[in-house]
């Protein structure tokens, strides 16, 4: 309604006096019957609160002190009072100023500065005008006494000497002290003891400050505080249980007024209980939850008292409820349960073949441990190991290295550069000698396994890396068609290469040129847990894996989603890598991320 | 004639408007023990009679008490609670109270009532409300209004000295149900401007606070285990309203019972007492927020905080408020009395009275109105059960606000309407309030809608109309819910069976209470004391059945005397 039209209804001339307005409203009102003339009640209310803000915005300056709040309010107590008088000296005043209203559109560092808390009424002209600087500045303040925590886990100050309003800022400086600096990591880092330490400190005497404080004051806070614990998460986890449980964000839950701050916090409350309560062993899902936790080794398999139908309960249901949660799990943990057939067209092939890899692995590992460790009274007592023994293992390494890396890397220079790598060809190489297999057989299975380190991290360190590895990768696999597709596609499940397969002496000098980088870059620890990731092939792609190959639209496609025959999938495969890495689209990377 | 009534979780009471020839106020009608509240507690007796109000309260411990007390609480419920033999809903109960508070009127007044302005908490939702009618109906009462609480009180605040007020607050703390009201009035007019509350919040909650906190270290060896838990329950009860009062003026408070002739007593201290109640405290704060935000007024510039409700009174309470307004709260009207007395003022209203110069009452609905509805989800997944607001709450009454919806499904051959009242996202969490099918020329889905159009007037009726705009069809839905479509058939005969009920001569109230409170005592003690209690209270019942009016009044001084002596110095 325009203030015309609203001056119109209630029948009379524009007016600032309020009490003018009123009288026309209760005029108007009361030869009116409501019941009977809604619309004309709805239309007289509006008008009078447009005369009323009209009235608000022309009001001359003096009735704005009518208004003031301080007006006539004794100070409720000692301490309030105290409070009031204790302002800060001058320069002290402007230091935190600068850091009131963030320019970012986050939260706002303090809060009580602005609604004259503790403080005493602002200067308008000098207070806001210094605080349109941007938040980065309060970091800048170089006097600030609580930049360095005194003790690991002691409360920060007592109110006496920290007033509510530099809480307020130190708990803001520590929950977005990361982002701050500008680090690439997009997740901030959880806060560290002390830090976690120094922030409850601060939100203690934030939230005992907000149960002293008034109701709109104590709004306020809560506003603030939920933007700020959001904007912040997941640093701000540890923060979150006291601070909703003084301003009762949980019974706000499910309601159609919910703020979105409060509805995420709920969301992630929830979660943050369903983790505790898992943890603890009584839980009906404590042992689902802790084999998906247990980091999964080479050697790792599938827990043995677990069921099947818990875990995947567990997995089901922390996917549909609690998604922030599923960081907690280990991928290969997680691949080992997971559903191998790939009805579920939404995951997509990609990640499901990983899955598939991952699981393959392991099953083999599975099957040797298994037999191994149920029939230990049968089997003849392990050889000693002999000086010779010793040598001839030590030489065997030394060849693989060699083999894998090139001449100029020994045994003790891979120690040195990639001493769990190391390790792992000696394990195998005992291994090898208690199965008997030969040195052929060891080398082409620690070779296996430096393939897989150098495609896991490729897939991590993304880049011109991923190119060169997933270029090098295509040649395996077209060299291992050349025996036939089922070994190829075996390649692509297992990492395991036959041992029929015949790599081209091209292929493996590139592939030791690569090794022996990443080796020096120290590229080559162990596989980075990730989550199964996806991505969308365009139909330009599409396009040109069906001109390489020769194969089909449609069983083109159907090779992409993992099915068809070994020989399409092969073909698919390898046309899909050259044609990828010969396409500059935007998702080039992503797509060779899983292939 | 049209009376006022307060129907409290606790206490009740009423008034009448005193027309302009008498002064032009409201009065409050006293009961038949003199007293201007009544207890609303409802007791059968072993012979199958009914006893209200303070007689009833009394026989609350007994072994065969059969008692009910703060049954507004299950107002709304299917829930019912036995009494002897019988069985009584909330809203009979209710109707029972009415009745006594209805024959004190009489009288009092010489004249029978007819009609009635029932109060209610500003929160009740739709179903408790109706529930509230239909007590006054089944007590042989017209309700002309259902009116709420704080509201009222505001009127009885406000017409202390006419004056204009900015928007002020009231604050209602009663025995079951706590109500946040923000008030403007000038010229006149009394506006509402938005209400909040907690139906589940009250002085009894404060009183279960001190039982759980004491009822320990009162009675380590066990013994109140032994006796019936309903009846333990009720004397610790008692025993907490006591300390709790006892806390209202010092800093720490007997808490004593008397079970079976064995004296349990402790002390209870404020400062335990607060910590106690902490929780419930806490609980106190939401509601203000909410109707503070609602109204988008600051705590600041609120001119007053009125309190009403007899747990307004607790300095724990008071303290809080202090706290939460950063002002100390107003005290003007009585807590007990302001409600009855709004009510009866909204009386004098209603009756257009000439002492009433013309007061104009606007409230709000002070829950959200909406139906139930269906979305596709990000996931293409159809996510059903969720609830679309068309009234928001805190919306100005009478409102008429409307919706457009459309059809999910292709081909749907009709829409099913349904009616919620709540705040939850999703209408399981929501009070249903009604239905209606509305049939749809089938299309594919989307290409079908309907204009839901809800109109919500000032005494709380909503009424619903359906649109389709496609085919111009319109259907209309008056909102009476399961409940009162049975009742309006078999009202009459339930308002029959109440009244058939052997209620107590009224003018014997002060006696029943007295041989009530006789019983109590003689299950308090043991051996000679209560040969003596025994032996008094049989002379009391033999003089009344003599029915000579001096041998009772003799007798019945007697009694009190003794029972008084007990009381006060418990032989242990």
């Amino acid at each position: 309604m325009t203030p015309t039209q609203a001056w119109r209804v209630l029948g009379i001339a524009k007016t600032p006096d309020v009490g003018v307005i009123r009288r026309a409203y209760a005029d108007r009102l009361k030869a009116m019957d409501i019941d009977q003339d809604v619309d004309g009640y709805a239309r007289l209310r509006e008008a009078r609160d447009a005369a009323l803000r009209w009235a608000r915005m022309h009001a001359k300056p003096e009735v704005e002190e009518e208004f003031d709040p301080f007006a006539g309010v004794a100070p409720l107590d000692e301490g309030e009072s105290d409070k009031v008088l204790e302002s800060p000296s001058e320069s002290e005043t402007s230091s935190w100023l600068y850091a009131a209203p963030a320019a970012s559109g986050e939260a706002d560092p303090s809060l009580t500065t602005r609604l004259g808390e503790a403080a005493p009424k602002l200067d308008v002209t000098t207070g806001f005008s210094a605080a349109q600087a941007p938040a980065d500045q309060a970091i800048a303040v170089s006097r600030d006494p609580f930049a360095q925590p005194v003790l690991l886990g002691l409360e920060p100050t007592s109110d006496a000497v920290m007033p509510a309003w530099a809480h307020e800022q130190a708990l803001h400086r520590l929950l977005f002290a990361v982002q701050r600096q500008g680090d690439d990591d997009d997740t901030p880092p959880p806060l560290e003891g002390w830090e976690e330490a120094m922030a409850l400190g601060h939100l203690k005497a934030v939230l005992r400050h907000a149960e002293t404080v008034s109701v709109t004051a104590f709004d306020e806070i809560d506003n603030w505080l939920a933007r700020m614990l959001a904007d912040s998460w997941p640093r701000s986890a540890p923060l979150l249980e006291p601070a909703a449980a003084v301003f009762g964000w949980e019974n706000e839950r499910g309601q159609v007024s919910e703020r979105p701050a409060i509805a995420f916090l709920n969301a992630r409350l929830r979660g943050l209980r369903f983790r505790e309560k898992v943890q603890e062993p009584g839980h009906p899902l404590h042992k689902a939850w802790k084999e998906l936790t247990t980091p999964a080794q080479q050697s790792s398999r599938k827990g043995w008292f677990v069921k099947r139908a818990q875990v995947e309960q567990l997995l089901a249901g922390v996917r549909k409820n609690f998604p922030e949660l599923e960081h907690h799990f280990d991928p290969w943990r997680v691949a080992l349960w997971d559903k191998q057939d790939g009805a579920d067209v939404e995951t997509g092939w990609f990640s499901k073949g990983r899955l598939w890899i991952f699981a393959a692995i392991f099953l083999i590992q599975i099957v040797r441990f298994a037999f191994n460790d149920s029939t230990p009274d049968t089997s003849p007592p392990p050889p000693a190991i002999s000086a010779s023994a010793v040598a001839e293992d030590t030489k065997a390494i030394g060849g693989a290295i060699a083999a894998i890396f090139g001449p100029e890397i020994t045994l003790e220079g891979l120690k040195s550069l990639q001493p769990d790598l190391a390790a792992l060809f000696s394990a195998n190489r005992t291994i090898a000698r208690s199965d008997g297999s030969d040195d052929a057989a060891y080398r082409a299975k620690v070779h296996d396994l430096v393939r897989e380190r150098m495609y896991m991290t490729a897939l991590v360190e993304k880049g011109p890396l991923l190119a060169d590895v997933q270029r090098v990768r295509a040649d395996l696999l077209r060299a291992a068609r050349k025996v036939g597709a089922a070994q190829c596609m075996a390649y692509v499940r297992t990492h395991r290469l036959d041992r029929q397969i015949v790599v081209p002496d091209a292929t493996l000098e590139a592939e030791r040129k690569l090794a022996l980088r990443m080796l020096d870059a120290s590229q080559l620890g162990p596989p980075q847990r990730m989550a199964p990731a996806r991505a969308q092939v365009p139909g330009e792609l599409v396009g040109k894996v069906i001109a390489l190959t020769g194969i089909p639209d449609e069983r083109v496609r159907k090779a992409m989603n993992g099915k068809g025959s070994d020989a399409d999938q092969c073909a698919v495969n390898i046309a899909l890598i050259d044609a990828t890495l010969a396409w500059k689209g935007k998702d080039r990377e992503a797509i060779l991320s899983v292939l | 004639m049209l009376i006022g009534i307060d129907l409290g979780t606790t206490n009740s009471a009423v008034a009448l408007w005193q027309g302009s020839e008498n002064g032009g106020e409201a009065q409050l009608v006293p009961n038949v023990l003199g007293s201007l509240l009544t207890p609303s507690a409802v007791s059968v007796l072993p012979d199958g009679s009914i006893l209200t109000g303070a007689a009833a309260l009394e026989r609350m411990a007994l072994k065969d008490g059969a008692t009910a007390t703060s049954f507004k609480r299950l107002m709304g419920t299917d829930r019912k609670v036995r009494l002897g033999k019988k069985e009584f809903s909330a809203e009979e109960l209710s109707a029972l109270v009415l009745m006594a508070l209805r024959s004190d009127v009489e009288a009092h007044t010489g004249t029978r009532p007819t009609e009635a302005v029932i109060t209610v908490p500003a929160y009740f939702n739709d179903r408790q409300r109706k529930a509230t009618r239909r007590a006054g109906e089944l007590a042989g009462l017209t309700v002309r209004r259902l009116i709420n609480e704080p509201t009222a009180a505001a009127l009885a605040f406000g017409l202390q000295d006419k004056a204009e007020r900015e928007p002020f607050l009231v604050f209602d703390l009663g025995g079951g149900t706590f109500d946040v009201s923000i008030v403007e009035m000038f010229e006149g007019i009394v506006e509402v401007r938005a209400s909040a509350g907690d139906n589940r919040l009250g002085g009894d909650d404060f009183n279960s606070a001190i039982a759980t906190a004491v009822r320990g270290r009162l009675d380590p060896d066990g013994l109140l285990g032994k006796i019936d838990e309903r009846r333990a329950q009720a004397l610790l009860l008692q025993a907490a309203e006591r300390s709790k009062r006892g806390l209202s003026e010092a800093q720490e408070a007997e808490f004593a019972l008397t079970a079976d002739g064995t004296r349990l007593s402790t002390t209870v201290t404020a400062s335990e007492f607060e910590a106690q109640a902490e929780g419930l405290i806490r609980r106190l704060r939401d509601p203000v927020v909410r109707a503070l935000r609602d109204s988008q007024i600051d705590a600041a510039s609120l001119s007053e905080v009125v309190l009403v409700g007899g747990a307004t009174r607790m300095p724990l309470v008071r303290k809080a408020i202090t706290r939460l307004f950063g002002r100390f709260p107003n005290s003007s009207v009585h807590p007990d009395h302001a409600v009855a007395l709004g009510a009866a003022i909204q009386g004098g209203l209603i009756a257009r009275d000439g002492g009433l110069e013309e007061i104009r009452i606007t409230d709000v609905c002070p829950f959200t109105l909406g139906i139930e509805t269906a979305e596709h989800s990000a996931r293409g997944t159809v996510q059903q059960g969720l609830f679309s607001p068309i009234i928001e709450r805190n919306t100005p009454v009478p409102v008429s606000r409307s919706g457009l919806f459309s059809t999910m499904g292709d081909g749907q051959k009709q829409i099913e309407v349904k009616i919620y009242q709540g705040e939850a996202r999703e209408v399981s969490g929501n009070v249903h309030l009604g239905q209606l099918k509305v049939p749809v020329p089938p299309r594919p889905a989307g290409e079908v809608s309907i204009d839901v159009r809800f109109s919500y007037d000032s005494s709380g009726l909503l009424e619903v109309d359906v649109e389709v705009p496609l085919t111009g069809a319109k259907h209309n839905l008056v909102i009476i819910d399961e409940e009162d479509r049975k009742a309006a058939s078999d009202l009459e005969s339930r308002r029959k069976a109440l009244a058939a009920l052997k209620h107590h001569p009224r003018e014997e109230a002060a006696n029943q209470m007295l041989l009530a409170r006789a019983e109590r005592c003689y299950e308090e003690f043991l051996g000679d004391v209560r040969a003596v209690v025994g032996d008094r209270t049989r002379q009391f019942v033999a003089a009344l059945d003599s029915q000579d009016p001096r041998r009772i009044a003799d007798a019945a001084t007697d009694l009190t005397g003794l029972l008084d002596m007990l009381e006060a110095n418990p032989p242990l």
